[in-house]
C-alpha cells in the first residue's frame, strides 16, 4: 500500500469532512430558504390581490350606493320625472366619470327616463334585454350584470356593467312600477385592477364566479379574441388562498380573493420566475457558493495541514544532514508544540552524541600520547647503559677529567629530560639537552664527529616540545656518520622566520637516506625493524598532535652526502593555558 | 519559483472564489431585450380608414406590445390602391424589415416585391389576402371561397333555394372579393332554381352604390341580395332599407362595421359573415416574430368566419366578437 503524507490525508479528510457538512447545512438552509421564500411571495401577491378586492368591493358599494340613491332621489319625487328631477339626477351622476348611462323604464318597457338624453335604437324592444329580465325575477334585489355590450342607444356599443332593479315611482301622479338601470364603464374597474406589481409581468384578472366568464382582463381583447386562455378552472374552484398553477410553459403563483358583494373573484397572476422562486436560480447560486467554498477549505486545510507537516519535513531534512555527519547542524525549534519539543529533544540527542564523540576523540589522542612518552621512556636504559660504560672505562683508565665532564653532562641531560615532567620546555633547554647528548657522544665515539649550534637568539625564549632534536640527532649518528669513514659534522640550526615560525635544521654529513626510504618518511609511513625512521615518526606525529596538522617534519638526504631535517612549529611563550591543556599535567 | 507557483495557485483560487461568490449573490437576469435585439416588423394594410382595418391594427399593436417588437405601419392613400401599396412595398423591403406583413390589394402585381423579399430572405406574412404570385411564408386570413360557397348556401336556404340574386361586388375588391365571388358562382351549380340576374359593383362611395342596388332592384325582380364586401353590404343595406324592402328582399353580406351591425339589427339583412379582424392582426405579428427568430411556421392559418344573425349578434361570444372593448 502506497504511505500517504500527512499533509494529504489533512487536507483530504478535513476538506471532504467539511464539504459534508456544508452540503448538509446549504440543503437545510435551501429548503428553508425557498420555502420562506415562496411563503412570503405567496402572502405578498396574496395582500395585493387582498387589498385590490377591497378597493373593488368598496367601489362596487359605492356605485351601489349611487344606485341607491338615485333611487331614492325617484322615489321621493312627488311630482314625476319632471325636468328638475332629471336635472338632479344628472348632477349626481356627473359627479362620477365611470357612469354611462341612466335609464328608467315602465314595467311595459317604454323610457321614463333617460340620462344622458339620447336617441334609443329603433329595433330596441326593452323586455328581451337581460338587464330588463333579470331585474323582474329579482323582484326588489339589485342585480348587477356581467360586462356586456349596451343594446339600447343607436350608434353607441359600449360594454358596460348593468346594475338593475325594480323600483316604484310617481308617474303623472300615479305610484308606477318600473326597473331602474344604471350602467358603469371599466375605467374605475381598470384603474383599480392595474394598481398592482406583481413580479414584473404579474398582472390580475377579475372573473364572475357563477359563469367563470372574465369581467376584466388587462388584455381584454386577446382573450375575447380567444387568442390567449387563462385557467379559470382552477380559480373557480378556489374561493381564497394561493395556488401554484405548472399547466403553462411557466409556472405561475394564483392568488384568489372573492369579492363578496358582487359575486365576483380577483385573480393575481405572478411568475414564479420573477418571484426568484424557480428554484434553479437559488440552486445555481448555492452550488457556486458551495464549490467557492469547498474551493476556500481545500486551500485552508492544504495550508493548515502544511503547517503541521513543515516542520516535520524540515526536521527530517536536518536529521538526513546527520546522516552525512554534519553534526553540527541543530534543528530549529519552530512549529507547533509537539514539533519543537521533538526538535529540541533531537537537539538534546545531538549534544549527547558529540560529546561522547569528543571524548572517545580524546581518549584516542591521549592513548597515543602515552604511547608516545613510552617509547620515549624506551630510548633511556640503553643509552643510559652505554654511557655509564663509557664513564666507567674511562675511570678505570684513569681519564677522571673526561669522566667528570661526562657525568656532568649526563646529569644535565637527565634534569632536562625530567624537567619535572612537564612536556613543554624552553628552546634553549631543548638545545642545552640536546648539547650535553651530542657532548656524551662524542666522547663515547671518540671524536668520530664534530658537532656545531647557529642560534638565533630570538628563538629562545619560545617553547618547544621536549626531546625532539635529541631523537633526530640520535639517528644523525647512528644511521649517518657511523656507517661514514669521514668524520662527521651535525649542525643544528635554529631560527625565527616573519610568519613566527620557528625553523630547526639538523644537518649531518653521513651516507644519507636512500630514495624510496626518504619518500616513505616524509610520507610517514617508514617503520623498519632497527627503528631508524620511528624517532622522526615520533617527533613529527608529535609536532602535529600539539601544534596542528601544518607543521611537522620534512627530511631531505642525498646518499653521501647527508641528511637535512627541517622542524618547523609556531613560536609560542609558555602560557597557563598551555600547560591546562596538556594531557600530562593531568595524569 | 516553488513558491511563486504556490502563490499563483492560491490567488487563481481565490479569484475564482470571488468570481463564484460574486455571481452566486449578483444572478444575471437573463435580458431578453439586449440578448436579441428588437425585433423590426413591417406591416403593410390595405387602409387605414375602415373599422376592419382598424381592428387588424389593434391586434397588431397589441401582439408587437406582447412580444416587444416595433411595427412599422403602412397603408396606401385608399383601399384598392394597388400601385401605392407596390411603392411603398418597395420602400420597405429597402429598410430590410425582420419581417414584413402584407394585406395585398391585388395578387399578380406582388410577384416582383415577393421575389425581392425572398432575396432578401425577408419572411413574408400575407394577411387577410391570400398571395399566390411568389412565396410567402405564411397566410393568415379565412379561405374566402369557402366563405363565398357558405353565404352562397346560407343565401339559397334563405331563398328556399329558388329566386332571383342579385350580386353586389366591390370595384376594389381584390384578391378576397374575387375568390369569394368564385366560390359563389361555383356553389351557385348546386341550386337550379337559382339565377343571378345582375351583377351590381360599388365604388367605395357609399351613395353611390346603394343607387346602383336601387337603380338594379327597379329594374328587374330580385329575391336575394349577395354582398360580398364591406362597402357592398353597407350599400345594399341602406338601399333596402330605403326602398323598405328588407322583409321582400333577403340579404347574405360580408364584415362587421357599427353601421352594418345596427342594419342587421334592424333587420335589413339576415346575416353576416364575419371574421375577428383583431385576431389577424394579433396572429400576423405573432408569426412574423416567429419566422423572424426563425422557427418553423406553417405556410397557412386559416381562420374561422362566424355566421352573424339577428338573434344571435347578442350573444356573450359574438359580443365580443362583433365589438371590441375599447379601454
Amino acid at each position: 500500500m502506497k504511505r500517504r503524507s500527512i499533509q494529504f490525508i489533512l487536507t483530504v479528510s478535513f476538506s471532504l469532512f467539511s464539504v459534508f457538512i456544508i452540503t448538509i447545512i446549504g440543503l437545510t438552509l435551501y429548503s428553508q430558504f425557498s420555502s420562506n421564500t415562496k411563503e412570503n411571495a405567496s402572502r405578498n401577491a396574496q395582500q395585493i390581490i387582498d387589498q385590490v378586492s377591497y378597493n373593488l368591493a368598496d367601489y362596487i358599494k359605492s356605485t351601489m350606493d349611487l344606485y341607491h340613491m338615485l333611487h331614492h332621489t325617484i322615489n321621493s319625487s312627488e311630482e314625476g320625472m319632471q325636468s328638475d328631477e332629471l336635472w338632479k339626477l344628472q348632477s349626481m351622476i356627473s359627479s362620477r366619470s365611470d357612469v354611462v348611462s341612466l335609464t328608467l323604464v315602465d314595467l311595459q318597457g317604454s323610457p321614463i327616463a333617460l340620462l344622458p338624453n339620447v336617441n334609443l335604437k329603433e329595433s330596441l324592444i326593452v323586455e328581451d334585454e337581460t338587464w330588463f329580465k333579470t331585474a323582474l325575477e329579482k323582484d326588489g334585489y339589485l342585480s348587477i350584470s356581467v360586462p356586456h355590450v349596451q343594446n339600447l342607444y343607436s350608434q353607441k356599443y359600449e360594454w358596460v356593467v348593468s346594475l338593475s332593479k325594480t323600483i316604484t315611482f310617481m308617474n303623472d301622479g300615479q305610484l308606477e312600477q318600473g326597473v331602474l338601470l344604471l350602467d358603469v364603464n371599466f375605467k374605475r374597474i381598470q384603474e383599480l385592477s392595474e394598481r398592482v406589481s406583481l413580479g414584473k409581468s404579474g398582472y390580475a384578472y377579475i372573473i364572475e364566479e357563477s359563469g367563470g366568464n372574465i369581467v376584466y382582463h388587462p388584455q381584454i381583447e386577446i382573450i375575447y379574441a380567444d387568442l390567449k386562455q387563462e385557467n379559470v378552472e382552477l380559480a373557480l374552484k378556489q374561493t381564497y388562498g394561493s395556488f401554484i398553477d405548472q399547466s403553462g410553459p411557466r409556472a405561475k403563483m394564483i392568488s384568489i380573493q372573492s369579492i363578496s358583494n358582487v359575486g365576483w373573484k380577483v385573480v393575481g397572476i405572478s411568475y414564479m420566475d420573477e418571484l426568484g422562486l424557480t428554484n434553479t436560480d437559488l440552486s445555481i447560486a448555492l452550488i457556486k457558493i458551495l464549490i467557492a467554498l469547498a474551493i476556500i477549505l481545500l486551500v485552508v486545510s492544504n495550508l493548515i495541514s502544511r503547517q503541521i507537516s513543515k516542520p516535520i519535513k524540515k526536521l527530517e531534512v536536518t536529521m538526513r544532514g546527520i546522516e552525512r555527519g554534519e553534526f553540527n547542524v541543530a534543528a530549529k525549534s519552530d512549529g507547533p508544540l509537539e514539533i519543537k519539543n521533538l526538535g529540541d529533544r533531537y537537539n538534546i540527542m545531538l549534544g549527547t552524541i558529540r560529546t561522547l564523540m569528543n571524548k572517545i576523540v580524546s581518549e584516542q589522542e591521549s592513548k597515543r600520547k602515552y604511547e608516545l612518552d613510552a617509547l620515549q621512556a624506551q630510548i633511556n636504559p640503553h643509552f643510559l647503559y652505554n654511557t655509564l660504560n663509557t664513564v666507567v672505562r674511562m675511570i678505570s683508565s684513569k681519564r677522571n677529567d673526561d669522566a667528570v665532564t661526562m657525568i656532568t653532562a649526563l646529569s644535565k641531560l637527565f634534569r632536562i629530560s625530567l624537567s619535572k615532567g612537564e612536556s613543554l620546555i624552553l628552546i634553549s633547554e631543548e638545545i642545552e639537552h640536546v648539547r650535553n647528548y651530542l657532548i656524551i657522544q662524542q666522547m663515547r665515539f671518540k671524536n668520530k664527529f664534530d658537532f656545531q649550534f647557529r642560534i638565533d637568539e630570538r628563538a629562545l625564549g619560545y617553547i618547544s616540545l621536549k626531546l625532539i632534536l635529541q631523537p633526530l640527532v640520535e639517528n644523525a649518528l647512528e644511521y649517518g656518520i657511523e656507517p661514514s669513514v669521514d668524520k662527521g659534522l651535525i649542525e643544528v640550526e635554529v631560527t625565527i622566520n616573519e610568519k613566527d615560525e620557528i625553523k630547526i635544521i639538523v644537518r649531518d654529513n653521513g651516507v644519507g637516506i636512500r630514495e624510496n626510504q626518504l619518500k616513505a618518511i616524509n610520507a610517514g609511513k617508514y617503520r623498519s625493524s632497527s627503528g631508524s625512521g620511528v624517532g622522526m615518526k615520533n617527533v613529527n606525529e608529535r609536532i602535529k598532535l600539539y601544534f596542528g596538522e601544518q607543521y611537522g617534519l620534512f627530511v631531505d638526504s642525498e646518499l653521501e652526502e647527508g641528511t637535512t631535517i627541517y622542524i618547523t612549529f609556531p613560536a609560542v611563550i609558555q602560557s597557563s593555558t598551555v600547560k591546562e591543556e596538556d594531557p600530562y599535567a593531568q595524569s | 519559483m516553488h513558491n511563486l507557483k504556490e502563490w499563483s495557485i492560491v490567488f487563481v483560487c481565490v479569484l475564482i472564489c470571488g468570481a463564484l461568490i460574486y455571481s452566486a449573490f449578483h444572478p444575471s437576469e437573463p435580458d431578453h431585450v439586449a440578448v436579441d435585439h428588437q425585433k423590426n416588423i413591417a406591416v403593410l394594410l390595405r387602409s387605414s380608414t375602415d373599422d376592419y382595418w382598424n381592428y387588424v391594427r389593434k391586434g397588431a399593436d397589441n401582439a408587437a406590445l406582447e412580444y416587444d417588437v416595433t411595427l412599422q405601419l403602412h397603408f396606401p392613400e385608399h383601399d384598392g390602391d394597388v400601385e401605392g401599396q407596390i411603392r411603398i412595398a418597395n420602400t420597405i423591403l429597402a429598410s430590410n424589415p425582420d419581417a414584413i406583413i402584407i394585406a395585398a390589394n391585388s395578387d399578380k402585381e406582388f410577384a416582383e416585391v415577393l421575389e425581392e423579399a425572398n432575396r432578401r430572405r425577408i419572411p413574408v406574412i400575407a394577411v387577410d389576402s391570400k398571395l399566390t404570385s411568389g412565396v410567402t411564408t405564411t397566410y393568415i386570413g379565412s379561405d374566402n371561397e369557402a366563405y363565398g360557397q357558405e353565404a352562397m348556401k346560407e343565401m339559397a336556404k334563405l331563398l328556399n333555394y329558388e329566386g332571383n340574386l342579385l350580386v353586389v361586388d366591390y370595384m376594389h375588391a381584390g384578391i378576397n372579393g374575387e375568390a369569394r365571388e368564385k366560390g359563389v358562382y361555383e356553389e351557385l351549380k348546386n341550386y337550379n332554381e337559382i339565377e343571378v340576374v345582375s351583377t351590381a359593383v360599388c365604388s367605395k362611395d357609399v351613395d353611390e352604390c346603394k343607387q346602383i342596388v336601387i337603380k338594379n332592384l327597379k329594374e328587374r325582380k330580385v329575391d336575394g341580395i349577395l354582398a360580398l364586401m364591406t362597402t357592398s353590404s353597407i350599400s345594399s343595406a341602406l338601399a333596402l332599407k330605403e326602398l323598405n324592402a328588407s322583409s321582400d328582399i333577403k340579404m347574405v353580406g360580408f364584415d362587421s362595421s357599427i353601421q352594418l351591425l345596427e342594419l342587421l339589427q334592424e333587420g335589413q339583412m339576415e346575416s353576416l359573415f364575419v371574421q375577428n379582424a383583431f385576431s389577424l392582426g394579433y396572429l400576423s405579428v405573432q408569426y412574423a416574430v416567429q419566422a423572424a427568430n426563425g422557427q418553423n411556421i406553417s405556410t397557412s392559418y386559416l381562420r374561422d368566419m362566424t355566421i352573424v344573425n339577428k338573434d344571435n349578434m347578442f350573444w356573450l361570444k359574438n359580443q365580443k366578437l362583433l365589438y371590441p372593448v375599447v379601454q
